[in-house]
Order: C-alpha cells, then sequence, then structure tokens
C-alpha cells in the first residue's frame, strides 16, 4: 500500500490534518512560549512526532487531544532540558510581521507576566483558560491527577497576579465587565 | 482572580493576529520518510544483529557440552590403608593362614584374635 515515491498511503490524509489544524496548534504553542519562532519549532516538533503515530492514531481517535497533549509535552520538555543542551540560535532571525495590536502595550506586559510563570503552571493555565479544557481534561493532557491541575493553576494564578500590574487586573476587570 | 478574570488575561496574552504558518507540508513529509526509514533501518538492523549473537551463542555453547566429554577409565578399587574397616570374616581354625595376611601386602593391621573386634587405628 505504499506510494511509489517512498511516502505511505495516507499521507495525503496527514497533510490535510496538519494544514487544517496547524493554526490553532500554533497559536497555542505561541501562547505557550510567547515566541513564533519557539512555536514554530513545536509546531515542527509535534508534527514529525504526529507522523510516526498516525496510522495507529487514525484508528483510535482523538486526535485533537493527542496533538494538544504533545504540543504541551513538547514544551515541557524543551523547558527541562538543560539550558547547554538546548538550540541556541546564532543568526539574526527575520521579523515576522503581524498586524498592529489595538492594544499592544497590554498584551506585551501580560505576555511577560506569563512568562514568568513557571513552565508547568504555564502550560496549566493555557490548557484550563486559552484551550477551555476541564480540570479533568487537562489531568489527562498532563498526565497528572486532577488535584495536581487544581493545585498548579491556583499557583500559577497567584503567581500570575503578583507578576501583573494591579492597574492593569483593575483595567481587565473593567473590560470584562463591560463585556 | 476568579476563572473569567484568568481567562481574560491567557486571552490576552494570545495572539491577536497569527501571521503565516511557518511549517512547510512539504519538507515536514520528506523529514518525516525519512525518520521512517531511519527507524526502520535501525529495528530490521538490531533485529538481524541480535538474532546473529543469538545463533553464535547458541552454536558456542552446543560445541562446548556435546561430544567432546570423552569416557572415563575406571580405575579399579583400591583398599584404603587407614580408616575404620569392616570386620573381616575370618576363618576360625586354628592354624591355618590366611591368605590375605602376607608380609608383604598392602593389607592393614589386623588382629585376629577370634571373637574380639577389630581395632581402629586413630
Amino acid at each position: 500500500m505504499e506510494q511509489d515515491a517512498g511516502g505511505a498511503w495516507w499521507e495525503d490524509e496527514f497533510v490535510a490534518y496538519v494544514m487544517a489544524s496547524s493554526s490553532s496548534v500554533r497559536a497555542t504553542a505561541f501562547v505557550l512560549c510567547g515566541d513564533w519562532h519557539r512555536a514554530d519549532d513545536l509546531l515542527q516538533v509535534t508534527f514529525l512526532k504526529l507522523y510516526r503515530v498516525w496510522p495507529r492514531l487514525v484508528r483510535r481517535g482523538e486526535l485533537d487531544a493527542y496533538v494538544r497533549r504533545m504540543v504541551v509535552r513538547a514544551f515541557l520538555n524543551e523547558n527541562r532540558r538543560k539550558w547547554r543542551s538546548r538550540e541556541h540560535l546564532s543568526a539574526e532571525l527575520p521579523d515576522v510581521s503581524t498586524a498592529p495590536e489595538p492594544d499592544h502595550a497590554q498584551r506585551l506586559s501580560v505576555r511577560a507576566a506569563l512568562d514568568g510563570v513557571p513552565p508547568k503552571q504555564r502550560a496549566v493555565l493555557v490548557l484550563r483558560f486559552w484551550d477551555d479544557l476541564s480540570v479533568d481534561e487537562t489531568a489527562a493532557a498532563l498526565g497528572c491527577s486532577a488535584g495536581t491541575v487544581k493545585s498548579q493553576s491556583a499557583r500559577g494564578l497567584a503567581t500570575l497576579r503578583k507578576l501583573l500590574d494591579p492597574s492593569q487586573l483593575g483595567h481587565l476587570a473593567f473590560q470584562q465587565r463591560q463585556a | 482572580m476568579n476563572d473569567e478574570e484568568a481567562r481574560a488575561v491567557i486571552l490576552l496574552a494570545g495572539p491577536a493576529d497569527v501571521p503565516p504558518p511557518g511549517v512547510d507540508p512539504e519538507r515536514l513529509l520528506s523529514e518525516g520518510r525519512k525518520r521512517r526509514q531511519r527507524r526502520n533501518l535501525v529495528v530490521v538492523g538490531g533485529s538481524a544483529l541480535t538474532t546473529a549473537l543469538l545463533v553464535v551463542l547458541v552454536t558456542v555453547t552446543a560445541g562446548q557440552t556435546g561430544p567432546a566429554t570423552a569416557p572415563q577409565t575406571v580405575q579399579p578399587a583400591v583398599a584404603p590403608t587407614t580408616g575404620t574397616q569392616p570386620a573381616p570374616t575370618l576363618d576360625p581354625t586354628p592354624g591355618s593362614s590366611s591368605p590375605g595376611l602376607s608380609s608383604t601386602g598392602t593389607a592393614p593391621n589386623r588382629t585376629t584374635t577370634t571373637g574380639s573386634h577389630p581395632t581402629s587405628h586413630r
């Protein structure tokens, strides 16, 4: 059932899934690491791993949950590596052009605050509040218990509150009330 | 910070506008194929190597424990020179000489007193 170009018969299906899901997975990766280049690295690692297990995974289903879990695990593994064994960029990277954001300064300060949250707690926060997963789904994605998710979430929010400017929190609460 | 506030903060940390994707499917496929080929090579090579090692090991082991054991020659038993001896059955008739009790033989010292038990040398 192999294609003549050395590819497997399911590759078209795989490419279609990658094209459909890459933007949402990439956004999750960006919130996790706060950098488009690292987000692209995470995305590539995730999709390469997905390629290896695709035939088994398609038969079993639950693709999205599996991909989300792989992104978070890739992020945590990357942060667990020692500094010297990480990849270091030596050349100047090209700028990624994005549309100007209306509340740019606020977004930057929130991203900086989120960057100060430890990786495991950050992963919990992103899965819970960015991907809108329940406590149990987050626990399944991270491979830990629901109690751990709750405690990590509480600690992460406390750290985030400490790192954020109190005036920003008031502003956010005001925006939320208006919305 | 309640859940709604947390959600608002995290949403603010997300991208406002996602730039064009940096993943090239063709590159992804070619890299994936390369890795799959490498893994297949490692799996096939590893199992072949393991099989070869097993065959060598079995051959060597069978060669050592097989027909190489020569039959051992059985030496005739020699009476021990020391130690406790069973009581010899002697002819109780007086005057008859015992054929096994020569002065030059290797037989141990035995008392030939009729009715007495042999003494052991310690």
